[in-house]
């Protein structure tokens, strides 16, 4: 009877070693060695696989071997609107192997309340890779036409209308009161739990609004199934199937709101470790398949460096305080905590 | 007639053999998946993504579609064999499965997985092929006020699942769902009940949970056993398979199964978990024989199991329709749609027919590998069970360990573990039940985000929340059961006070 | 008695849920907020909690204390303890090692060889097939 225990347990550890090495035969890439990167990078999305931020990060994953002599591996940990995710980022270790995906979250989160590090001081950008906007949609069998008419509606029925957004806080949910604040409106909000939550909700006709990111609704829009409204940057769209969307400024609303996002560190990196990421990742960004790959999902590439991302970070950041304290939102969420 | 030409063009591409390839590649590791404990199927197509780069984009979502439909055949195998969950939604094939290991029918208890599986798997696949574009248009309909609807029928009626008492699977129920409301909520924006400690900003996860409660509390209750256990019966060729009997009991509940876990299976959210759950309600009170339940009916193996697979199915449709992900593995083969440069949404189909229906019949061919695989498979399993209990539990507890490391990479999950373990063990003593707990785990959240969202939209009516159509049928036919079932524990209830106060 | 205990216990979880639950808002039916479901929650497990009492101190509770080895379970609990700690500390390898060998001694299992062996096999099988197979990163 031992012996066939021997025997199953021989045969189990065989048949996994054979896996192991099938797979780690799949996995062999052979890389020069350098001195900065000696093992693989890390890189925190603090948000669920399938995300925009993620996929961001993804395109980075597939490119970077060209650049990097180590290759960047993904680590979701979504929660908390980012907080998470940057929480882990800011306390791990500033030597270079661990960075995390930013986004406009990053600046809003510490306006709302304490949050356990300040990410704009605890985290220094390495770049900005791309500005990503947010298209107002609304059902294609609604009536309306253009963001006036929504205005005008709403102004007839007041509170009748909902926008959906990804949370309370959250971006999608700033530039919704934003848009209600600005054309004297008033919208009544519905949390969702993300943005394919919000999405299915508004194709359903459960809520007429949405402020949604490109990626999520690009199809529909072509398809015709949404019908988009407006867009929340300074300028137009450059994708060809985007491009027809005016922006809330040319339809006479001054909101421009865009969600970038880069990539950061923890503060305290060594210089050089710093300046060879920033190189890096600035090939990686002007890679043509890199951008290929964005463009696809509706973002634009728009590079920043280092001190750059640094000053935009500080100009939200002012913007920001300013718009959450002007729609009430800040209100809202300390009514939340009591 | 189209669609028959068009899957026989599906055919000819998936049977190309990088294709196949990827198939089996998929199946394999996903059954591998299903069996760890802990490895979830998000993470392990997430693992994989950066090697699908330099593959053809067909071949790749073939392969990540056969991890995700595969890692729920393997998730039955440790449920039933060890009393541990591979895959949270495997979670109720424990309750049955595991004592027909302990009775020594667990091959037959595997088979009918297996078998099942590949049934509604393919009853799911054809569903999918047939009426995808109406089911997408039906799952929009369903709002929020549904939702809520739908999550507290379900959660009422399912509590009445197992357990002797209502009154203690009710109060499991509602800790259930407390424990769920425990984290970061997105809702609100603001973290509940954390105290501050980030760890338990994250909340609950259903695995570690049912890892701890029925893992180790199994763990615990075999190895403290102080008379010697007997030893399980010698295995003949004939109990690695079920007996004719057994096949007849079990054909009716995988065919309702397959059916179930495929309306489910369009809603958002745990679809697989709560199909399971559904599935083993509709089970116990569909067979001849309700008392078996929780002591080995095959019926409560074959259902659930069956549900769980054509789950898959039925939410590849709002991916693939309206390019909506409605769960998390769906998010994540969103993902890896999107790596390739494929959106899919309504221009799917017509832009990229040979992914669509190339990918659609792979997963025919993928169910059938699997059920291949399995079945060969289950002998070697049943071979594994005879070693003797005190070799194999420290293994199963390393096993359950490891794998519940791996779905955070935190220590405190290990201690949560471990404490549930010890709850459970104490809770099976006194007739509290841990299914209800995690039917309120899982159904918690939607039931809140349904009431919350539904008060939004309908301006704080609950009115107008229960009177829209689809809202006030679901609750409608959840009261006319519950007060079905109700009247005769009112009896029972007042009847044994009676006899205590004489 | 087992049975009064684990009920006290909900209580007492019950409570300190409540208590937290209170501090949140509440909001109305127009806006609720984050406070709704949970007190909804906690009030109604107070009052199952409450029935399940009362019932207890009429009805007869069956002792439970049959067939366990209660030296055992404290010892695995210990022992599952002990694990936890030491892991970070001295790596995944050797923590399993120690534990495996400790729950293969309190299985009652003879002799030194078998143990050792299995357990040698065991936690690397364990180790290579999640830390490399799988890249869970193992401590």
């Amino acid at each position: 009877m031992q012996k066939k225990i021997v025997l199953s347990l021989a045969l189990c550890f065989s048949l996994v070693s054979l896996m192991i090495g099938g797979c780690t035969y799949m996995q062999n890439k052979t890389a020069a060695a350098k001195t900065f990167p000696l093992k693989p990078i890390t890189i925190i999305v603090p948000f669920s696989a399938g995300g925009g931020t993620d996929l961001i990060a993804r395109a980075l994953e597939k490119v970077a071997p060209k650049y990097l002599a180590q290759p960047l591996v993904v680590i979701n940990k979504p929660g908390g609107t980012g907080t998470i995710g940057w929480n882990e980022l800011a306390s791990s270790n500033p030597d270079g192997y661990t960075l995390g995906i930013t986004a406009l979250d990053l600046i809003v989160q510490p306006l709302y309340g304490p949050t356990k590090y300040h990410y704009p001081t605890a985290l220094e950008p390495l770049v900005q890779i791309s500005n990503s906007t947010f298209i107002m949609v609304v059902d294609a069998k609604e009536p309306w036409q253009d963001v006036a008419a929504v205005i005008n509606y709403s102004k007839e029925h007041p509170r009748e209308l909902t926008f959906g957004h990804s949370g309370i806080g959250s971006t999608g949910h700033i530039v919704g009161e934003a848009f209600a604040s600005t054309a004297n409106i008033s919208l009544r909000q519905v949390p969702f739990r993300g943005a394919s939550e919000a999405a299915t909700a508004l194709l359903g006709k459960h809520i007429q609004i949405a402020f949604m990111a490109p990626a999520s609704v690009k199809e529909h829009i072509k398809n015709g199934t949404l019908r988009a409204l407006a867009v929340s940057s300074k300028q137009r769209l450059t994708d060809p199937a985007l491009s027809h969307i005016p922006t809330f400024t040319e339809q006479g609303l001054d909101i421009a709101l865009n969600n970038p996002n880069g990539v950061a560190a923890p503060k305290g990196l060594p210089p050089e470790v710093k300046a060879e990421l920033g190189a890096a990742f600035k090939s990686i960004i002007s890679d043509p398949e890199f951008k290929n790959m964005i463009e696809q999902l509706g973002g634009q590439i728009e590079y920043l460096d280092s001190k750059q991302s640094e000053a935009q970070w500080l100009d939200d950041s002012k913007k920001l305080t300013k718009i959450i304290e002007d729609t009430g939102i800040l209100e809202r969420i300390k009514e939340q905590k009591n | 007639m189209e669609t028959i030409s068009l899957l026989l063009h599906g055919f000819s591409i998936s049977i190309l053999p990088t294709n196949l390839l990827a198939c089996a590649i998929g199946v394999l590791i996903g059954t591998l998946v299903g069996v760890l404990p802990g490895i979830d199927t998000i993470s392990a197509i997430a693992l994989l993504l950066p090697f699908s780069y330099s593959m053809d984009s067909t071949a790749a979502l073939i392969m990540f579609a056969g991890i995700y439909y595969g890692s729920k055949y393997g998730g039955s195998t440790t449920a039933i064999l060890m009393n541990v969950p591979g895959e949270a939604s495997a979670v109720i094939t424990c309750l049955d499965g595991y004592p027909m290991t302990q009775k020594g029918r667990g091959g037959a208890a595997l088979t009918v997985a297996a078998v099942g599986s590949f049934i509604a798997g393919t009853i799911g696949v054809v569903g999918l092929t047939l009426f995808a574009p109406p089911l997408a248009q039906l799952a929009l309909a369903f709002g929020p006020p549904e939702y809520f609807s739908i999550a507290l029928v379900g959660l009422i009626l399912l509590t009445k699942l197992t357990g002797t008492s209502m009154l203690k699977s009710s109060l499991m129920a509602t800790l259930g769902v407390m424990l769920g409301t425990i984290g970061l909520d997105s809702l609100s924006g603001i973290s509940r009940f954390s105290f501050g400690i980030d760890e338990l900003d994250r909340g609950f996860n259903l695995s570690i949970l049912a890892m701890g409660l029925f893992g180790i509390a199994e763990i615990f209750t075999v190895m403290t056993q102080s008379t010697p256990q007997p030893k399980v019966p010698s295995l003949h060729f004939k109990d690695l398979y079920p007996t004719k009997e057994e096949f007849q009991r079990s054909s009716l509940p995988i065919l309702r199964g397959g059916f179930i876990g495929f309306l489910i299976g369009l809603l958002p959210g745990s679809s697989a978990t709560i199909a399971g759950f559904t599935s083993y309600a509709l089970e116990k009170r569909c067979s001849k024989k309700p008392a078996e339940f929780g002591y080995g009916a095959i019926e409560g193996v074959a259902g659930p199991e069956a549900a769980n697979n054509s789950v898959v199915s039925a939410t590849m449709i709002p991916l693939l329709t309206l390019g909506l992900p409605f769960c998390g593995g769906t998010a994540i083969l969103l993902s890896g749609f999107m790596i390739h440069g494929i959106l899919p949404g309504p221009t799917l189909i017509t832009q990229h027919p040979d992914l669509f229906w190339g990918l659609i019949t792979s997963m025919y061919i993928g169910n059938l590998m699997l059920l291949v695989i399995n079945l060969p498979l289950i002998g070697v399993f049943v071979q594994l069970l005879k070693t003797p209990l005190n070799i194999l539990m420290p293994l199963v507890v390393l096993l359950t360990i490891t794998g519940a490391y791996s779905i955070n990479n935190s220590i405190m999950d290990l201690m949560w573990i471990t404490f549930f373990g010890i709850i459970g063990f104490f809770m099976r003593r006194t007739g509290f039940n841990p299914l209800p707990l995690l039917i309120g785990l899982v159904i918690g959240p939607e039931l809140e985000r349904g009431l919350i969202q539904g008060l939004i939209i309908s301006n704080g009516s609950i009115y107008s929340l229960i009177t829209r159509p689809l809202s006030s049928a679901i609750l409608f036919l959840g009261a006319a059961i519950l007060l079905y079932n109700t009247v005769p524990w009112f009896d029972k209830f007042t009847k044994d006070k009676k006899k205590v106060h004489p | 008695m087992t049975e009064r205990i684990l009920t006290l216990f909900f209580l007492l979880v019950n409570c300190t849920y409540l208590l937290y639950a209170l501090q949140l808002t509440s909001g109305n039916l127009q806006s609720p907020k984050s406070g709704f479901l949970p007190l909804l929650t906690a009030v109604t497990a107070l009052i199952l909690i409450l029935l399940i009492i009362i019932r207890q101190r009429s009805l007869k509770i069956l002792s439970i204390a049959k067939n366990v080895d209660w030296t055992k379970f404290l010892f695995i609990i210990i022992g599952l303890f002990f694990y936890i700690i030491i892991l970070d500390v001295i790596g995944y390898f050797a923590a399993t090692f120690i534990l495996l060998l400790y729950l293969f001694k309190i299985g009652d299992i003879m002799g030194w060889l078998l143990p050792f062996t299995l357990t040698v096999t065991s936690a690397t099988l364990f180790y290579l097939l999640f830390n490399y197979y799988l890249a869970v990163p193992l401590p």
